[in-house]
């Protein structure tokens, strides 16, 4: 309240001193200043002063407006960015009557007029006195509706400027609803609505959304403009899901860093009810991945610090498989973490082509595989397992168990499509998936370290070798033999997996360097079960045997 | 409940200490012709208000239920009398009755990323106001006077206006995860509805002066009317309630 009242001081002060130019302000009140732009159909004049003449000009049209009450200031505040500089805004009346839309913004600079911008009506000429007073504008309205009024609406009478030309004197209600929050306009005179239109700004919108395997299940979105489109709103970080369209050069070019992608690349669904099922399972599945980091283990996304998610979805069409297969193999059949929080999730096959007897479906439809691209995220931001030999094993290997514990946190146990087991990416990949952490060994992979892949192909066999780990991770859950040593293993049982879970977490995010081996990821979970759960406790008893179990020691 | 045994207790102290004595004491007096009264007293609590009602919320239904504990209400009667035929009367009065209650609220609100899983949240919103006027058409039967104590039995139909604060929304607070919410509000409308009903009562007043008396009215309304809410949704509210007040009597 001082600021303003200071404010209201300075700017007659202003006025005080321009008395002068005050005088050949009653003459440019009547023709145009420069700096305005006349509009055809209605006297809208719109104020941007460029020079001095015009500052002057409408420093003297706006003070003459003020003392007359034409304009009455609604706002003054100083500028929080420049110093001594302040903005002042103030409404046009008719008659006393607020006219809708017409403002003025007034910048200045120790009292003087730096800036002038605003919308100035002129030639209004109807009677301010409403035929209709606002108990009847309110029942008339409430019929229009059919519903009642929340008698904390309050409506204004405003001149409004009307799109066809001339003016019209109406109350103006704005009324909140479920639906949408719209603004009508009432004739004050005949009752007739005058206008009306959606205020409602962006807003985040929960929708329903159809998945690669037909399920449903809500998606957060954005709704804008009619449109809602696949950006989160909800969760704290921003996760955006990008509909590439079938483009790999377009994807390609962004995932190089030589274009940007913007709003309008978004998926997108025009009635909130999500039939790409590639869009809305990649959009939900990340979601659920960061749900489960933060109701697990308190972290905040990717690098504890909510870092924007992005996936891409759609970097290639089916229909060009023959086109694009060799350049671009990556965008059918495979997903990966492209850094920085962008994951890119691919199309799949066409139905009659498969791989060693295996259809391939979108890759964003299985919730495992988001949520192992996402986790090697977590891993970029804490330990960053170097990609290659042993430490790049534990990193791909840390993907499948979070990948796995994601989907036991979110769906039931079992086999079958959206069914929680330890195979990888068994709703896409089918049949039976790409790994086996109960049985590495029947895609080929090791079970046990003694049988680890020593060549350099795959990066010194990081999708190979994981599955040492990966079995160490069942065992101690589980419990079993595992096949090669023989080794019996007492697991703490599905029931407690959540030690398990946290035991790895703390030690693949917390406890291990970047060039970890086994020996460094048994000696971690370890040392991250006595720290949880006490020496010797059944976690640390379970670990330490499905270690000996995989032969790390 | 407690508001009716107030009132009989009320009632029946006022004739055990005016009415048997000052009877026999008193010669019989002239009939009169018109009487009018006004009283101050209290209406009976009305039946608990029950309302469930439904929004789409995160592609689910919400569903709110809120009850609207009624209270003893402060009453304003006026009332007039005019004796038409030896002891057959008519008469018309007019009772208002208004307060403030609470409204309990529970919704079981949808959330926003899993199906199946609503939140309940629970709350009370406060000075939800209520009023009631009553109008009153009476067919009486005046009981021969003894001394000073008038006796009038009553009874006719009546025009019940109810005006009552409907809640039409919740509030909720909540953030991520969602998992749990809060109660933070609930979005009110005022909605009045007329109905008609009926009404039995006696009318007993004990004259000081010639003209001039206390008396006591015991009276039974009731009307079932129907508060329009939202959309055509509406709530049938068991109007009126047993009513009684002691004021002035002028008979003349």
């Amino acid at each position: 309240m001082k600021k303003e009242s200071s404010m209201h001081v300075r700017v007659r002060a202003v006025s005080a001193t321009m008395v002068a130019i005050a005088t050949l302000a009653v003459g440019l009140a009547t023709r145009p200043i420069q700096g305005q732009v006349a509009e055809s159909g209605r006297d809208r004049t719109t104020i941007r002063t460029r020079t001095d003449a015009e500052r002057r000009a409408w420093t003297s049209r706006i003070d003459s407006m003020l003392r007359s009450g034409e304009l009455r200031v609604r706002q003054t505040r100083d500028d929080p960015m420049v110093p001594d500089r302040a903005h002042e805004r103030a409404d046009q009346y008719y008659r006393g009557v607020r006219v809708f839309g017409a403002d003025v913004a007034r910048q200045l600079r120790g009292g003087v007029t730096e800036s002038v911008f605003g919308t100035i009506y002129e030639g209004i000429n109807i009677d301010p006195s409403p035929a209709i007073d606002e108990d009847r504008a309110r029942e008339i309205l409430a019929t229009r509706l059919g519903r009642g009024l929340d008698d904390r609406i309050v409506p204004e009478l405003v001149v409004l400027p009307l799109d066809t030309g001339g003016y019209a004197l109406t109350w103006r209600f704005r009324v909140v609803a479920r639906a949408d929050t719209r603004q009508y306009f009432i004739d004050a005179r005949t009752g007739a609505t005058r206008l009306e239109y959606s205020d409602r700004k962006t807003q985040a919108a929960v929708g329903r959304a159809t998945g690669v395997l037909g399920d449903s299940k809500k998606i957060s979105v954005r709704g804008a403009s009619g449109q809602f489109q696949a950006r989160d709103d909800l969760r704290p970080p921003t996760i955006e899901t990008y509909d590439m369209k079938g483009d790999p050069v377009r994807t390609d070019n962004f995932l190089s860093g030589r274009i940007n992608l913007s709003s309008g690349d978004l998926g997108s669904d025009s009635d909130n009810d999500w039939t790409d099922g590639a869009v809305g399972d990649a959009h939900i599945y990340a979601g659920y991945t960061y749900d489960y980091y933060f109701k697990r283990f308190g972290r905040k996304g990717l690098n504890n610090a909510d870092i924007r998610m992005q996936n891409l979805v759609h970097p290639v069409r089916r229909s060009d498989f023959q086109i694009y297969i060799d350049d671009y193999e990556d965008f059918f059949v495979n997903a990966f973490y492209d850094g920085g929080g962008v994951m890119v999730y691919g199309e799949g096959l066409p139905p009659n082509v498969t791989v060693g007897g295996q259809t391939w479906d979108f890759l964003s439809g299985s919730l495992d595989v988001v949520a192992h691209e996402l986790s090697h995220g977590v891993t970029e931001y804490s330990s960053n397992l170097i990609y290659r030999n042993e430490s790049g094993a534990l990193n791909e290997s840390f993907s499948d168990i979070m990948g796995t514990s994601v989907e036991f946190f979110f769906q039931a146990a079992g086999n079958g499509p959206l069914r929680a087991d330890y195979l990888m990416g068994e709703d896409v990949i089918r049949p039976g998936g790409l790994r086996s952490m109960s049985d590495p060994g029947s895609f080929g992979d090791p079970d046990h370290y003694s049988k680890r892949f020593l060549g350099s192909a795959d990066n010194g066999g990081v999708h190979i070798n994981s599955g040492i780990s990966n079995q160490a991770f069942y065992l101690a859950i589980e419990g079993g033999t595992n096949r090669t040593s023989g080794i019996a293993v007492q697991g703490v049982g599905g029931a407690n997996r959540e030690q398990i879970e946290k035991m790895f977490y703390r030690a693949f995010t917390q406890l291990m360097p970047a060039n970890s081996t086994f020996s460094v990821a048994r000696a971690a979970t370890i040392q991250a079960a006595r720290d949880l759960y006490g020496a010797n406790s059944a976690a640390e008893r379970a670990v330490t045997a499905a270690w000996t179990a995989v032969g790390v020691n | 409940m407690i508001g009716r045994t107030r009132l009989a207790t009320t009632i029946a102290a006022a004739w055990l200490l005016t009415g048997p004595s000052l009877a026999m004491a008193q010669p019989a007096s002239k009939p009169t012709r018109f009487t009018i009264g006004v009283s101050g007293g209290v209406q009976q609590a009305a039946d608990e208000v029950s309302d469930r009602f439904s929004f789409d919320k995160n592609v689910e239904t919400e569903n709110i239920d809120v009850k609207y504990p009624m209270k003893p209400w402060g009453l304003i009667d006026l009332a007039a009398s005019y004796r038409v035929w030896k002891n057959v009367g008519v008469g018309v009065a007019v009772s208002v009755t208004s307060g403030k209650g609470d409204a309990d609220v529970t919704a079981s609100v949808p959330h926003p990323f899993f199906f199946n899983q609503p939140r309940t949240v629970t709350g009370t919103e406060s000075d939800i106001s209520h009023s009631e006027t009553g109008v009153h058409l009476q067919l009486q039967y005046i009981v021969p006077a003894t001394g000073r104590l008038h006796f009038i039995l009553e009874g006719g139909p009546s025009w019940v206006n109810v005006e009552h604060e409907i809640v039409t929304d919740v509030t909720v607070t909540e953030s991520y995860p969602y998992d749990t919410a809060a109660f933070g509000g609930a979005v009110t409308k005022s909605t009045k509805a007329s109905a008609p009903g009926f009404n039995a009562g006696i009318d007993v007043t004990w004259l000081f002066a010639e003209s001039v008396g206390i008396g006591g009215v015991v009276r039974y309304t009731r009307a079932d009317v129907d508060l329009q809410a939202v959309e055509g949704r509406s709530i049938t509210m068991k109007a009126g309630g047993l009513q009684g007040g002691i004021g002035i009597r002028v008979l003349f």
